[in-house]
């Protein structure tokens, strides 16, 4: 073993943690955002654009991540968009994520019993404010620790990400590996740099689930 | 205050409402009673539209409810309690008194909340201001859903089987806020199968069976002198147990 070559190399694996760091926000952010917005059309039933919410949820969670990144890098240029790989990333990952958190959420919405809604209903609140004071307060409840252990798996997800040439962490020590052929150490060291990232998001989840709330 | 006429209502190939004429006087207790599955339930919530209705009218208060307009003004002047209590688990009891108040009539939040512990008090709530509904007993929490819709100054109260799920013990203290708020002239239209309560509190007492009103009068006449074989049924079988 020869934990020199890491050491040697500690900017460049940082960076390329940033790297990841800011995809993952970005995915996280966005697909969370996008998410949302899909499950409330989907539980208002608003016509057209809920069976839109659908076909959209069953494409991006019946395919690869990793043909989507293909589509969204490859498939936009030639439809005549210019698109830098940070953003051809950051929409695949947006997407992708997108489609998953709509059906977290929207069975947390779900899972709020209908006297809630009705309760509100009859103290004149709209269904807007039924929404936004009623029930998404306790979807969340529900739903953080799910949500949380798909932010997880989406924070190692950007990792694929390096196929269209992205320069987030794997890339980064693809290159260093193939400078120092070093391969076990370097390795070793991005597992340890996704594990300080995802472990305490991994306790946050442990804590909410044992503090959900007894109804 | 509330008038209907030839209610009709439908739960696919179900007939639950078939025709119901029903009016309430300002200040008047209007206690239902009648068989599970009767419809009762279904009448009380096409009052504020929580049901929509078929055919008829439903006017509360000069609005006509059945034509589904001014929904949240109507919504706003009629409260009801649930069997169910329905607080909101995220909320503490004050929170759960003023938030309608504070997003529907648009209240500042010192007025909600001045507003709010005077309600509490009135249900003898006082001390429990900020605990949650997980930490309150059924009869606590009863209390408090009975607080959060007085909080909206409405001119009709609706209350649909609020004691039965307490447990004996508690359904006192409930109907004891019940019966202060009919004595203080509130229109009141109850489903209970409280059969004292009924007999005490209300002015008037309607049986309703299989979607239909069989019966109406005065409580001591229902009682004394049902005149509908199927209302001497129903109450043989209840003031039995
Ligand atoms: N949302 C609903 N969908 C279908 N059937 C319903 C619904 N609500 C009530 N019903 C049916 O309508 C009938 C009347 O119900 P309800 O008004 O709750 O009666 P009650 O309150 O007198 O017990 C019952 O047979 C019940 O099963
Ligand atoms: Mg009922």
């Amino acid at each position: 073993m020869n934990w020199h070559v890491v050491w040697e190399s500690r900017s460049v694996l940082l960076g390329g943690a940033l790297v990841t760091l800011e995809l993952s926000a970005l995915a996280i952010g966005l697909g969370t955002t996008l998410g949302l917005l899909v499950a409330l059309i989907r539980t208002a039933r608003v016509p057209v654009l809920s069976q839109i919410a659908r076909v959209y949820i069953e494409i991006f969670r019946g395919s690869p991540l990793l043909m989507q990144l293909f589509f969204v890098f490859f498939g936009l240029p030639y439809l005549g968009f210019d698109v830098s790989k940070l953003a051809a990333a950051v929409w695949a990952l947006t997407l992708y994520s997108g489609a998953y958190i709509a059906e977290i959420i929207r069975a947390g919405i779900e899972a709020v019993p209908k006297g809630q809604k009705e309760a509100a209903y009859s103290l004149g609140l709209s269904p807007y404010e039924a929404m936004r004071y009623v029930v998404l307060p306790q979807t969340l409840t529900v739903a953080l620790p799910p949500l949380i252990g798909f932010y997880i798996g989406l924070i190692k997800d950007t990792s694929l990400a390096t196929i269209i040439g992205y320069r987030e962490l794997i890339r980064e020590s693809q290159s260093i590996i193939d400078r120092t052929a070093r391969p076990l150490e370097v390795f070793t060291a991005v597992a340890l740099i996704y594990f300080v990232i995802c472990y305490p998001l991994s306790l946050l989840v442990t804590r909410l689930e044992r503090r959900v709330p007894a109804r | 205050m509330i008038e209907m006429k030839q209610v009709q209502k439908h739960f696919g190939s179900l007939h639950v409402l078939k025709g119901v004429d029903l009016h309430v006087r300002p200040g008047e207790v209007v206690v239902i009673i009648g068989p599970s599955g009767s419809g009762k339930s279904t009448l009380l919530r096409t009052i504020n539209y929580l049901e929509p209705i078929e055919k008829g009218e439903i006017w509360v208060d000069g609005t006509p409810v059945h034509q589904h307009k001014d929904l949240r003004q109507v919504r706003s002047k009629v409260g009801m309690v649930f069997q169910q209590f329905n607080l909101f688990p995220h909320l503490n009891a004050l929170q759960n008194v003023v938030l309608a108040p504070t997003l529907v009539l648009k209240k500042s939040r010192e007025e909600a909340d001045e507003k709010g512990r005077a309600l509490l008090t009135k249900v003898g709530l006082e001390q429990k201001a900020e605990a949650y509904p997980g930490q309150l007993s059924g009869g606590q929490q009863q209390r408090v859903a009975i607080a959060r819709a007085l909080a909206m100054d409405p001119k009709i109260m609706l209350f649909d089987e609020a004691t039965s799920a307490l447990d004996p013990e508690l359904v006192g203290e409930v109907l004891a806020v019940m019966r202060q708020l009919a004595s203080d002239g509130m229109t009141m239209v109850v489903v209970t199968h409280e059969m004292g309560f009924a007999r005490e509190a209300a002015d008037r007492v309607v049986f309703m069976d299989e979607g239909v009103i069989m019966e109406e009068g005065a409580p001591d006449d229902i009682f004394s002198n049902p005149q509908n074989p199927r209302t001497k049924q129903f109450l043989r079988r209840v003031l039995e147990k």
